[in-house]
């Protein structure tokens, strides 16, 4: 206890003691911390700076990095003209009139053809074949330029030059079945349905071989071929036994006419 | 009134301080440096060294502020960060030993030690001390720490803490004593 009184005089003294330490003691206390600070902030800075290498060596190499893959996605840009809904429009347009006028002329060569050389029975049926098979005719060119407005309307995208070989091939061939038709009347003196029907269906065939196959591109156009193929698939056994027995049976009509004649 | 002001001047001044207010923290070091420097001076004869330790302790207390949660008064947060600071000075200098020695066989303290000393002379007396004695005496007698943790602050045993205390008890009281009436002799 004794102790223990001598140690409580002693830290009683001792707590009230002060001693102020030396006038440049805060200075040099200052400059450790503005030590500390700037280091800090060297830090920072070189953080910063490494982080922002790091980002621009990404930034640079990603593009080799990735280069391939961003080549593969690249489309090829194709310099084509794009024509624009109106200008399809007009051009159907102006190939519909162009057909039914192509198809009035080929009616009148027709209607001259024929009136000069069958009589007026024979006459009556045939321009009634005839008015069918033109309507025929402009059907499927009509259902052809439905075709290619639907196309461009799904794409938006329509190849002018594609086009205008288009129409080209088909006034040609108009022009050319007429001139075959003339021909035929002027050699024969006499135009039967049947080669009528045989010139036609060759005038088509050629049309969506046309169609199909572009000379230009050496392509085949696979929607079409698919679409050709379908229509004859569709095409059923009975309709085409229909179809071949009418045929022959207009023909055998038109050969018990003549002989009659 | 004056407690209250100052306990809220202090608060404020560890807010700034805490954002790197250099003014705070001179506010700071000027309130508390005195009474530290005093603190580091137990421990350190020298008061230029004392100062030294003083001064790196501070500069840790600013370095960390922000690992003071305000559990327990300021003060005492940083007196145990001068105290530790201190015995790493010590320890540095490679001017701490603990001799090891049997303590049952010791002679009993003397109770009438008269102390009518001043903070100066007691000081003087503590300095005398080698230094395993003085840091012990010291951390038990003035900062009331308990051995197990004074032996864990120094890497001793609790015996070890304890018979250095016993020594350095006896070895004061005797110095004092001797002081005393060699003074008494002379007067």
């Amino acid at each position: 206890m004794a102790f223990h009184k001598f140690e409580q005089n002693i830290k009683e003294t001792l707590e009230k003691r002060t001693i102020q330490p030396s006038k440049n003691a805060w200075n040099k206390l200052d400059s450790k911390l503005q030590g500390i600070e700037t280091r800090k902030n060297k830090s920072i800075f070189w953080g910063i700076g490494i982080a922002a290498s790091i980002i621009g060596i990404l930034l640079v190499v990603a593009p080799l990095l990735f280069n391939n893959d961003i080549e593969s996605t690249v489309p090829i840009i194709v310099d084509t003209k794009i024509i624009e809904r109106n200008d399809i429009e007009n051009s159907i347009k102006n190939n519909n009139e162009l057909i039914t006028e192509e198809n009035l002329t080929d009616s009148e060569v027709l209607d001259t053809a024929i009136s000069d050389k069958t009589a007026s029975k024979e006459q009556r049926n045939f321009t009634v074949q005839k008015k069918q098979v033109s309507n025929t005719k402009s059907k499927q060119v009509n259902m052809q330029i439905v075709q290619i407005e639907q196309f461009a309307s799904l794409d938006n995208i329509v190849v002018k030059q594609e086009k205008v070989n288009l129409l080209t091939f088909q006034e040609s061939k108009v022009k050319d079945l007429a001139f075959k038709t003339k021909h035929l009347t002027t050699q024969k003196n006499t135009i039967t349905d049947a080669d009528i029907e045989a010139l036609l269906s060759q005038a088509q065939k050629e049309l969506q071989l046309n169609q199909i196959y572009t000379e230009t591109t050496n392509m085949v156009d696979a929607n079409l071929l698919l679409q050709d193929v379908e229509v004859d698939l569709d095409k059923s056994f009975r309709k085409k036994v229909f179809e071949a027995f009418k045929i022959n049976y207009e023909n055998m009509i038109t050969a018990v006419s003549e002989r009659n004649d | 009134m004056k407690i209250i002001q100052l306990f809220k001047n202090e608060e404020k001044l560890l807010k700034k301080a805490m954002e790197n207010n250099r003014e705070a923290q001179h506010s700071l070091f000027k309130l508390f440096a005195p009474k530290m420097l005093s603190v580091c001076r137990y421990y350190i004869k020298d008061v230029h060294f004392a100062e030294e330790a003083m001064l790196n302790g501070f500069f840790k207390v600013f370095s960390n502020l922000k690992s003071f949660q305000n559990k327990g008064s300021f003060e005492g947060w940083i007196r145990r960060i001068m105290i530790r600071e201190s015995i790493s000075f010590l320890r540095n200098q490679k001017n701490i030993e603990f001799p090891i020695e049997d303590v049952e066989n010791q002679i009993e303290l003397a109770s009438d030690t008269n102390l009518d000393m001043d903070a100066d002379q007691i000081q003087y007396f503590i300095d005398t001390l080698p230094n395993g004695y003085k840091v012990v005496f010291v951390m038990y007698a003035i900062e009331g720490y308990k051995h197990q943790e004074i032996a864990e602050l120094l890497n001793i045993s609790i015996g070890t803490s304890k018979s250095q205390l016993f020594k350095a008890r006896k070895m004061l009281q005797e110095k004092i004593n001797n002081s005393n009436n060699t003074s008494y002799g002379i007067s």
